[in-house]
């Protein structure tokens, strides 16, 4: 506390949260892996949520051989010639009837190199602008399927980063409702006191105590039929939402109630200044930051929430290409055993999740490094 | 198409040179084929008897052999029918071990158990021969109908007991005619609704029963074979009459039901009916019975009085009991037969999966046999003829529009990368061990032809009026349809088949939805397209129920017009009345079910395939798929080839009883 | 301190009755019953009158009674009589069976491997903790907490499906299940016990690094925190190995917050336990609740849902009391 306490000493509340906000970003550069995951998020989102389109080779529907192991990007061909330029090879395929495999090998008479700003399959940029303007691609017959293609011979590189669209969007509001639930009632049971925060605080624990997947399941099964699968899956985040607050709520009432306690707010009402007055410009900033690493410690909860729907078929389903959807079609034994490229999907939801953690963690660590939980 | 020519060629090439390569014997193994040819000549005709064979010594399992000596059992020739049938084994079994099979449920009748025992009512009249064809007494020592099939008489074998050593009688037919079907309790909706026409059930003497119907019924085979039989088994009348309030006092039974925290008798009666439990000690027909119940297996042991000798007079079967390993999961399934933890397993595996299973042989000690799928479509769309939108009803009731979906799908490519080219293009039809199978109805509009479709589809003024890629209603109005379906192996064949759709300007879509919703919208005829798989089609099912695929007959799965079916079966309170080109098909089917002659039933049968072969009802895809089935090593008698389906009742028609584990 | 413990009982009645509404509630919520999830068999059955049947079966099991019909005498049985109800479900078809016997061939597991899995928690995250405490910022210090987090990242049926797959190839092990088949129904003996602790591994490990990231971090603050008081500086300054120094207090004093995450723990492992059971096949109430949701089986839904509860909140109650007990500074208000 003891250095929030001096940054608000000083005069007006906006002052006082961006020279906040100022000494958080120094603490939060201190800590390395939260700077890499900050990193890690800013260039997902760029490439996932902004321009799929233009970094994925294909479109997610294209098809191509089924089940490809990913090609290795060469400098050196088979004679051990260097290129400037990386290429991949074509494939020859081989059906094996003892073992009813597809065996592909690379064919190393066809070079393909990969090009950069290529006019590829035309899309759709977010829907309105027609281009055919690709990141990187490989001539006419080729193929560049860095991570393989799945059981109708899609390009997994290419839907991974479709996937990542929805994936890494779709959670947002459902954690924007929690927040605003979080806030209110935490912020009412520690403002108030009394009775109210006691029947709030023994509602919260039996909200806490059940567990969430008979919720999901009959969240999912209570949702409007006519709804389309995307429908569904945003109406069972905000849902989830309604479950997510508590521990929100609980963080911001403790915070009241310690707050309230404070040198500075007694001082305030010593002189008279409104209830409201107090709450916006003594109260609230001084948490924001704590919402602010609520939020990005819920986020993830979200991604992990959409694989964990889509395992028990609950989540979105296909077309929809999400990580969910591209995890749910690998969960098996096969996958695992004959086509690991498939998991790479999984990767990255680890890896994004991770980000997040991290990032998460820096920011807690940078708003007050005595905070415990 | 995105694979060039070449490669394809390419592929053919390899495939081609690797047969010749590998031999016939190779090749003949992985040949799908549903009947294995090496089944001997016995098994396709009537059960031989004992005394035909000349056997008058019977011998037993070591295990019930210690039972008989410490007086616990009878012998083996006391408990055995007085001249019981026999089964030729593939080769003279060894008698013992336990064979486990993964399940979810404690019961046989389920899941793998059925690759065991079968589905416990199909011995009851008869079994289906090994290809489907035919079904013959097995149980019962025959039956006879009237000259004009309103009467039909079943002659039981003398001697046949239950597990608990109780003669199986003409006394558990009425039973269960008078006290259970009769009864309002137990059976709220009468027999008339699902098993029409029966006047009265009658014993001439314990072995003697008689079904009087008010209509012929000369195919009525399968109303025993699957439905009476079935149910009968379900109540054996010495055991359940003490749970009935014909033969106990109400009161006291109800005191009795309320004990175990029941209402009323009737959930008591079925409590104690469930054959589930040891503790509740409900006798059965089946070749095991069971002994132990825990959360995760159930263990069964040889029924001492099951009816059945080998050629050698040893009765069967041969196995002394099966264990059900209980999953939650059918995924756990795959895993165990993967794992080799199976004796053998079959339902629920993936087609798509036999290379793991290859894979995994060696270390698991078993051998992957490739049965047939033996259906007639692995996946079927079903557009909705009923659909409540009226401009796109008229787009699904005409011909043109389903024919258009079939030739845009390329069924090469859905086989090759889905069921390694080993499925069979076909169309929703009959499978080809059916004697009534014709190339003409499974290879109707199944080729591949999108300039067809094109050509179809603009025919009937459906053209991309936006320019946004997809065709539009002939008023403009958004084209748009979906699939209702359920997740299942179909999904990707779905997948694949909706990209064709689009690539001939069809914005269609996928609607995955659990089972119990599907059923509920496709009841309620509020979906586009169904889609479900063609099953029920040889011969030993079709001719019954053909209704429910190629004629508004019925609702089961296969549905595309729930509104004249709802109609057809409520005569005529709900629903929509069917117009008079279905009405034909309802006749044609009518003269199938209740034609004493046989001739013209068939020709009434092949007017109905015809139909459906010009107006697509339902649409095709690839049938007659290879299916794992895994064997372990030290099972024996499993034939190599077969069909993984409820029409053969899951292999129980492969005699499972002759199946033998090596001594260990 | 009894006053304490009695008034937080008397609390628990409330919340756990209010538990039981709101979860008959949502179990109840979805439209159908288990009965619809039975259509297709009913229509094998009984052909087109299974709709009929459908309706007839409804009334006699009581089905199209409104919810609060149902809970009421639901409650009052398992007040009254620990009589939690009828359980319909079989794997194809009803198939009567009491609530409470099923749950009772369950429990015992279920609190065993969350029991383990708590244990397992602590057991590697506290070590971990206390080293990246002490050598903070060190190359350790960034690995453990990128392994505790990397478990925490990664959905559970993954985590599951890999490591299993990774056992069976690696160690031979068979899974699935509490025991491997040979095992399956025998007496207890070495080989049997041997192979049951085999058969916790994976989920353990599944269920349990869900967590550790978690207690890894708050611990990890608290023993910062710790550090830097003045008794660990006098007690380094005079000499005191660097071990001792760590483990006789700063440890101690660290260690007590975690006994408060029980309370959210044990619903996490719950969650987390229905996964991994479904991949693995394990038979716990979570795989239960599981089933029986999907079957509809609402008294036996219900029953595991406040079982769960139950013990959640029991847990939190213990937590809640040691707490009390071992930190002087907790008032008990």
């Amino acid at each position: 506390m003891r250095q929030n306490n001096e940054v608000t000493e000083t005069s007006r509340s906006e002052t006082v949260s961006r020279t906040q906000w100022q000494l958080i970003w120094r603490q939060f550069t201190k800590h390395r892996l939260a700077l890499i995951g900050l990193v890690v998020l800013a260039v997902l989102y760029f490439i996932g949520v902004l321009f799929p389109e233009f970094f994925a080779p294909h479109s997610p529907n294209e098809r191509f051989e089924s089940y490809l192991p990913p090609q290795r990007i060469r400098f050196f061909d088979a004679d051990g010639n260097f290129h400037l330029r990386p290429f991949v090879y074509g494939w020859q395929e081989e059906l094996d009837m003892a073992t009813w495999r597809t065996i592909y090998t690379p064919d190393e008479t066809e070079i393909y190199p990969i090009q950069f700003f290529v006019q590829g399959t035309p899309y759709r940029l977010w829907g309105t602008f027609e281009s055919g303007l690709r990141f990187m691609g490989v001539e006419e017959g080729g193929r560049l399927c860095l991570w393989g293609t799945d059981n109708l011979g899609r390009d997994v590189f290419s839907r991974t980063i479709y996937a990542m669209r929805i994936s890494l969007t779709i959670g947002l509001v459902g954690v924007g409702i929690s927040l605003l639930l979080g806030l209110t009632i935490g912020g009412i049971s520690g403002l108030v006191g009394g009775a109210v925060d006691n029947a709030i605080q023994r509602f919260i624990e039996v909200i806490m105590s059940i567990p969430t997947i008979p919720l999901w399941m009959a969240l999912a099964a209570a949702v409007p039929r006519q709804w389309s699968a995307l429908q569904v899956y945003f109406a069972i985040t905000i849902i989830l939402s309604f479950v997510g607050w508590t521990g929100l709520a609980r963080v911001v009432r403790s915070k009241f109630i310690s707050l309230r306690e404070m040198d500075f707010v007694m001082a305030a009402q010593g002189y008279n200044a409104s209830q409201t007055t107090i709450i916006s410009q003594h109260l609230v900033p001084n948490f924001l930051s704590y919402v602010f690493v609520n939020l990005t410690l819920a986020i993830p909860d979200m991604i992990l929430a959409e694989t964990a729907l889509s395992f028990l078929g609950l989540g979105l389903r296909p077309p929809v290409v999400s990580l969910g959807v591209l995890l749910s079609r690998a969960q098996d034994l096969r996958t695992v055993s004959m086509h690991p490229w498939l998991l790479i999907p999984g990767a990255v939801v680890v890896i994004v999740v991770l980000a997040f953690n991290f990032v998460g963690d820096g920011l807690r660590d940078a708003a007050d490094p005595y905070q415990l939980s | 198409m995105s694979i060039p020519k070449h490669r394809n060629w390419m592929l053919w090439f390899s495939l081609a040179a690797l047969l010749l390569l590998m031999g016939s014997p190779v090749v003949a193994q992985q040949e799908v084929l549903s009947v294995d040819p090496d089944l001997p000549e016995s098994w396709y005709g009537e059960r031989p008897l004992a005394s035909e064979l000349g056997i008058t010594e019977f011998s037993e399992s070591p295990l019930l052999a210690e039972r008989v000596e410490a007086g616990e059992l009878p012998p083996v020739a006391e408990r055995l029918p007085v001249d019981p049938p026999t089964i030729e084994p593939l080769s003279p079994g060894k008698y013992g071990g336990v064979a486990h099979v993964w399940s979810s449920g404690h019961d046989m009748g389920v899941d793998d158990g059925r690759m065991l025992a079968g589905l416990s009512g199909c011995y009851l009249l008869g079994r289906s021969t090994p290809d489907g064809r035919d079904t013959l007494p097995n149980l019962l020592l025959g039956w006879e109908y009237s000259d004009d099939a309103t009467e039909l008489t079943l002659f039981l074998r003398e001697g046949v007991k239950w597990s608990d050593g109780h003669p199986f009688t003409t006394d558990d037919f009425l039973f269960w005619w008078n006290q259970v079907a009769l009864n309002e309790d137990l059976e709220p909706v009468p027999p008339e609704d699902w098993e029409p026409g029966i006047l009265e059930v009658s014993a001439a003497d314990e072995y003697t029963v008689t079904f009087t119907y008010d209509r012929p019924v000369p195919v009525k085979h399968l109303a025993f074979h699957k439905g009476i039989g079935q149910r009968v088994l379900n109540h054996p009348a010495h055991f359940m009459k003490d749970y009935h309030p014909d033969f106990r006092d109400l009161d006291e039974l109800v005191a009795e039901a309320e004990e175990h925290g029941m209402d009323y008798w009737d959930q008591y009666y079925e409590y104690m009916q469930s054959k589930n439990y040891p503790e509740r000690g409900r006798p059965v027909m089946d070749p095991y019975v069971i002994v132990e119940r825990a959360p995760t297996y159930a263990d069964f042991e040889r029924n001492p009085y099951y009816p059945f000798v080998d050629d050698q007079g040893n009765q069967l079967p041969y196995l002394d009991g099966v264990r059900l390993n209980i999953i939650a999961d059918r995924a756990m399934k795959r895993v165990m037969a993967f794992e080799g933890a199976a004796a053998i397993a079959g339902p629920h595996l993936f087609g798509s999966d036999i290379p793991l299973y290859i894979d995994g042989e060696e270390e698991g000690d078993y051998t992957t046999y490739i049965w047939s799928s033996g259906k007639g479509s692995e996946t079927a769309l079903m557009p909705n003829l009923n659909h409540q939108d009226e401009a796109i009803r008229e787009v699904l009731q005409d011909v043109r529009f389903r024919r258009a979906l079939s030739v845009a799908m390329d069924r090469d490519e859905i086989n090759r990368r889905l069921f390694h080219g080993m499925a069979e293009p076909r169309q929703s039809s009959l499978t080809s061990d059916s004697a009534y199978y014709r190339e003409e109805y499974s290879q109707a509009w199944i080729q591949y032809d999108p300039e067809l479709a094109e050509e179809l589809l603009d025919d009937m003024g459906l053209v991309d009026q936006s320019g946004d890629g997809y065709r539009q209603l002939p008023d403009g109005e958004r084209l748009f349809l979906e699939i209702l379906f359920t997740d299942s192996p179909a999904t990707p064949v779905l997948e694949l088949a909706i990209e064709q759709f689009r690539e001939v300007g069809l914005d269609i879509d996928l609607d995955m939805v659990s089972r119990d919703l599907m059923v509920e919208r496709r009841n309620a005829a509020d979906f586009d397209i169904s889609e479900w798989h063609i099953d029920r089609v040889t011969d030993n099912y079709f001719p019954h129920d053909l209704g429910k695929t190629f004629a508004p007959t019925s609702s089961q799965m296969y549905s595309s017009w729930p509104l004249w079916v709802s109609w057809v079966t409520s005569a005529g309170r709900t629903g929509e009345e069917p117009p008079d080109d279905m009405k034909e098909l309802l006749d044609w089917a009518r003269e199938v079910f209740s034609n004493p002659d046989e001739e013209e039933r068939d020709m009434y049968v092949h007017k109905l395939l015809q139909a459906q072969a010009d107006n697509l009802w339902t649409i095709g895809t690839v049938g007659e798929a290879p299916s794992p089935v895994i064997v372990a090593n030290n099972l024996h008698n499993v034939p190599r080839h077969g069909m993984l389906i409820d029409d053969v009742d899951w292999g129980s028609v492969y005699f499972p009883e002759q199946f033998y584990l090596d001594p260990q | 301190m009894a006053v304490y413990i009695l008034r937080r009982l008397v609390y628990l009645i409330p919340t756990v009755l209010l538990i039981s509404i709101i979860s008959f509630a949502v179990i109840n919520a979805p439209p159908g019953d288990i009965l619809s999830s039975q259509v297709q068999e009913l229509e094998q059955q009984y052909g087109p009158a299974a709709q009929r049947q459908i309706e007839a079966l409804r009334t006699r099991y009581g089905l199209d009674q409104p919810v609060y019909m149902r809970y009421f005498p639901w409650i009052v049985g398992i007040i009254t009589r620990l009589d939690f109800g009828m359980s319909f479900s079989g794997a194809y078809g009803i198939e009567f069976r009491p609530v409470v016997d099923i749950l009772a061939e369950r429990l015992g597991y279920t609190v065993l491997i969350s029991v383990l899995t708590l244990g397992f928690t602590w057991v590697a995250a506290i070590p971990i903790a206390v080293y990246s405490a002490a050598w903070q910022r060190s190359v350790f210090d960034y690995v453990f907490t990128f392994i505790a987090f990397v478990g925490r990242s990664m959905p559970n049926f993954l985590l599951a499906l890999l490591l299993m797959y990774f056992v069976y190839t690696n160690f031979g092990w068979s899974l699935g299940g509490m025991f491997s088949s040979e095992y399956v129904g025998q007496p207890w003996s070495w080989g049997r016990f041997v192979d049951f602790l085999r058969n916790l591994v994976v989920p353990v490990i599944v269920i349990g690094t869900a967590g550790m990231a978690t207690i890894v971090r708050v611990l990890r603050a608290t023993m910062l925190d710790e550090l830097g008081k003045d008794y660990v500086q006098t007690a380094r300054a005079k000499g005191v190995p660097e071990w001792k120094v760590l483990w006789t207090h700063p440890v101690k004093v660290a260690i007590l917050p975690i006994v408060s995450t029980i309370g959210w723990m044990l619903p996490m492992i719950f969650s987390g336990s229905v996964i991994t059971a479904i991949v693995l096949n394990l038979p716990t109430i979570g795989l239960t609740l599981y089933t029986a949701l999907r079957a509809q089986d609402m008294y036996l839904a219900g029953s595991c849902v406040l079982v769960f509860s139950v013990l959640t909140v029991i847990g939190t109650l213990i937590s809640d009391i040691i707490l009390a007990k071992i930190d002087p500074r907790i008032r008990y208000d």
